[in-house]
């Protein structure tokens, strides 16, 4: 059980930092995710199955704090969001920077500047689907069960967050 | 007698996210190889995306920092002993 716990609170700090960008967010998500794995707990029957209401859960979890925020911007941008240009590539709905706090020097050792600074350069759509697959491991088929797209559209995305990436993390 | 039907660039790369992933069939595989043997531009491209995608996975291999997990420890701590108190438990 314990186990179980510590894994769905990792998932929250990762998923919450890297997708959603608010480091000091993330202890609220972690909670959040704790509480709803532990009254999840009896429901489990599958793994899989519980990967992707882990994640689904963790995802709204992070989508719910943003939107609480104070002084959060009257118009709401989603995960879904900075897809809607023609050719597909959306626009970067850039994450807010700020001073880091005590944990986030150790949070950016953690994770490494580069890939996070390349990473919030990224549509959230497609951040979200490099997170997921890349970072957590998730396969297509999960990818597209906790988004809500299909598996055509997860790999199109992927294919080109991983351009894009590529690009910033060989930039200047 | 076959015939290795080639592949050019532009059919690389829209190939190239599975190809990464291994989700191409063998013969496929091998024109990809082929091709890149004499297409260092494209071999650069495949090389470069692999290399970022080796960066996406790492933080998943680190163990995360120390504070966050005293945090999630002490949390579930918390939580197990609002259900079942130290002095309820056998």
């Amino acid at each position: 059980m314990e186990r179980l716990l510590m894994r769905a609170q990792e998932v929250a700090f990762r998923f919450s930092l890297l997708v959603c960008g608010h480091a000091e967010d993330a202890e609220d998500v972690m909670q959040d995710a704790l509480l709803k794995t532990y009254r999840h707990v009896g429901r489990i029957r599958d793994p899989e199955a519980f990967r992707t209401w882990l994640y689904r859960t963790v995802r709204n979890a992070c989508l719910m704090k943003r939107r609480r925020r104070v002084g959060e911007p009257q118009h709401l941008v989603s995960l879904e969001q900075g897809d809607e240009r023609d050719d597909g590539r959306g626009t970067a709905v850039d994450v807010e920077d700020h001073a880091p706090g005590p944990d986030e020097v150790a949070i950016n050792a953690w994770l490494g500047d580069r890939l996070r600074s390349a990473l919030k350069t990224l549509p959230p759509a497609y951040r979200v689907i490099v997170v997921l697959r890349e970072v957590e491991g998730l396969s297509t088929r999960e990818v597209a069960v906790v988004t809500g797209i299909s598996e055509a559209n997860v790999k199109t995305r992927l294919h080109r967050a991983r351009v894009m990436l590529k690009e910033r993390l060989e930039g200047p | 007698m076959t015939q290795d039907p080639g592949i050019d660039c532009t059919q690389l790369l829209e190939q190239v996210s599975d190809y990464l992933d291994q989700e191409l069939d063998t013969a496929t595989c091998r024109v990809i190889d082929a091709h890149c043997r004499e297409c260092q531009a494209c071999a650069d491209v495949i090389d470069g995306l692999r290399r970022t995608v080796g960066l996406c996975r790492e933080p998943s291999d680190r163990p995360l920092p120390a504070a966050v997990t005293a945090k999630a420890r002490e949390a579930i701590r918390r939580l197990l002993d609002e259900i079942a108190p130290p002095s309820l438990r056998p």
